[in-house]
């Protein structure tokens, strides 16, 4: 539901007294309308005052071996690494201040290297944890990509959607990846090291033509041989 | 004017702290946490009913700025109002997921707090920017109750339907109100 009340809604976001669903529709918001993200930062700074009324309280002395050990469980930073590269693409704004709610996804590598001529190359997208969820297989002469589901089927009513990520700019979509198996063209050309994702969409794939939902699988396109 | 100083010195020792952890620095994110979790877990404090919510929150809070210390923009908010944000939505989503707010206990307690914080006058003098605990206190007394729970202690539209005894739907219409009337105090454009 549209909100036109856009510094009342960017309010009452910070106050933190709107519902699931609408602080759903702001955070959604926030990446792509400026405006709104501009307008949220002012009432943070607005209202913070009130925030350093707290004072400050000390928080128990096991809570840094806790997070000291999530930074070094070895995922963290292939997690962020996709994260940023999905970031790049998908809120490439300064929105992304209060935008703090991506999802962890898992990178394989990372590798550039020019495509030499009729090449092949797979890729296994698999989500956090590493099962394995589709199997890409690309074929640079023919020009086509395979596209074969080994997980589960995308949640009801949602399609999951193929993207290209490059190491800069913006993603391009590759189409949706609903069917078990799929041999799709490929309009775009593709290089080992280069990274697939895969996000959830509404039925059909995404209305803006980048992610609008969390990317739940990626993989990095390797040498078949 | 040295307050003024030490102030900025505290905030620039920060951006930079921020722009070290956006590159995995371990170090800079100790020190980050010595700097600001004491600041950080007495706003998330306050939201939460219970200390072990409070201490995942904060974990959580501190995770999501390691994650998203790049995503920083320090032309936008300056790095306590970014991480507060951050702490304040992680409180709020650790509150809203469990049903411990809903509890009779819990809105007694709270009522009292409301009365407190509802009286005029009652924003101490901490209050980092006089303007604002002066544009709160020009707001009438259920209005500056609604806003203070709300920002303060994540109260939600149905809390506070409850104790100020108004329809959602209204809550909502007061709240947006104030907003503006503080908005227009301040001197916002």
């Amino acid at each position: 539901m549209a909100d036109d009340d856009l510094e009342g809604l960017a309010g009452e976001y910070v106050l933190g007294t709107l519902d699931a669903s609408e602080r759903a529709e702001v955070e959604a918001r926030l990446h792509r309308e400026p405006a709104l993200a501009a307008a949220v930062a002012q009432w943070a700074e607005r209202l913070q005052p009130l925030a350093d009324l707290a004072g400050e309280a000390e928080p128990p002395n096991i809570v840094w071996p806790k997070i000291e050990a999530r930074i070094r469980d070895g995922l963290g930073d292939r997690v962020v690494r996709l994260q940023r590269s999905v970031r790049r693409w998908r809120f490439a704004t300064a929105a992304t201040l209060f935008a703090a709610s991506i999802l962890a996804v898992v990178i394989i590598g990372e590798r550039q290297v020019a495509p030499p001529a009729g090449a092949s190359y797979v890729a296994i997208l698999g989500g956090e944890g590493g099962k394995p969820a589709f199997v890409a297989s690309v074929d640079t002469e023919a020009r086509t990509i395979r596209l074969r589901r080994v997980g589960d089927a995308p949640p009801p009513d949602h399609s999951f959607e193929l993207w290209q990520v490059p190491a800069s700019g913006p993603t391009v979509s590759l189409g949706t990846a609903d069917a078990i198996s799929d041999l799709k063209a490929l309009q775009v050309s593709l290089k080992p090291g280069e990274l697939l994702a895969i996000s959830v969409e509404p039925k059909g794939g995404s209305p803006t033509g980048q992610a609008t939902g969390p990317v739940v699988f990626t993989g990095a396109l390797l040498p078949a041989e | 004017m040295a307050e003024i100083a030490d102030a900025e010195a505290r905030q620039r020792e920060l951006v930079a702290l921020l722009a070290d952890v956006s590159r995995r620095n371990e170090t800079s994110f100790k020190r980050l946490y010595d700097r600001c979790s004491a600041k950080l877990f007495a706003v998330i404090r306050r939201i939460t009913i219970s200390e072990a919510t409070a201490e995942e929150a904060l974990q959580e809070a501190f995770m999501r700025i390691w994650d998203h210390a790049d995503a920083f923009d320090p032309t936008l908010a300056s790095p306590i109002t970014w991480m507060t944000t951050i702490a304040r939505n992680t409180a709020i989503d650790s509150i809203r997921r469990g049903a411990e707010r809903i509890s009779a206990t819990a809105v007694v307690i709270d009522e009292e707090l409301a009365d407190r914080l509802a009286a005029p006058g009652s924003v101490p003098d901490v209050l980092a920017s006089r303007q604002l605990r002066r544009c709160i206190d020009g707001l009438d007394v259920d209005r500056r109750g609604m806003v203070l729970l709300a920002y303060c202690y994540g109260w939600s539209r149905e809390e506070l339907s409850h104790r100020f005894d108004r329809p959602v739907a209204t809550v909502k219409t007061l709240l947006r109100r104030s907003l503006i009337s503080l908005k227009e105090c301040l001197g916002g454009g």
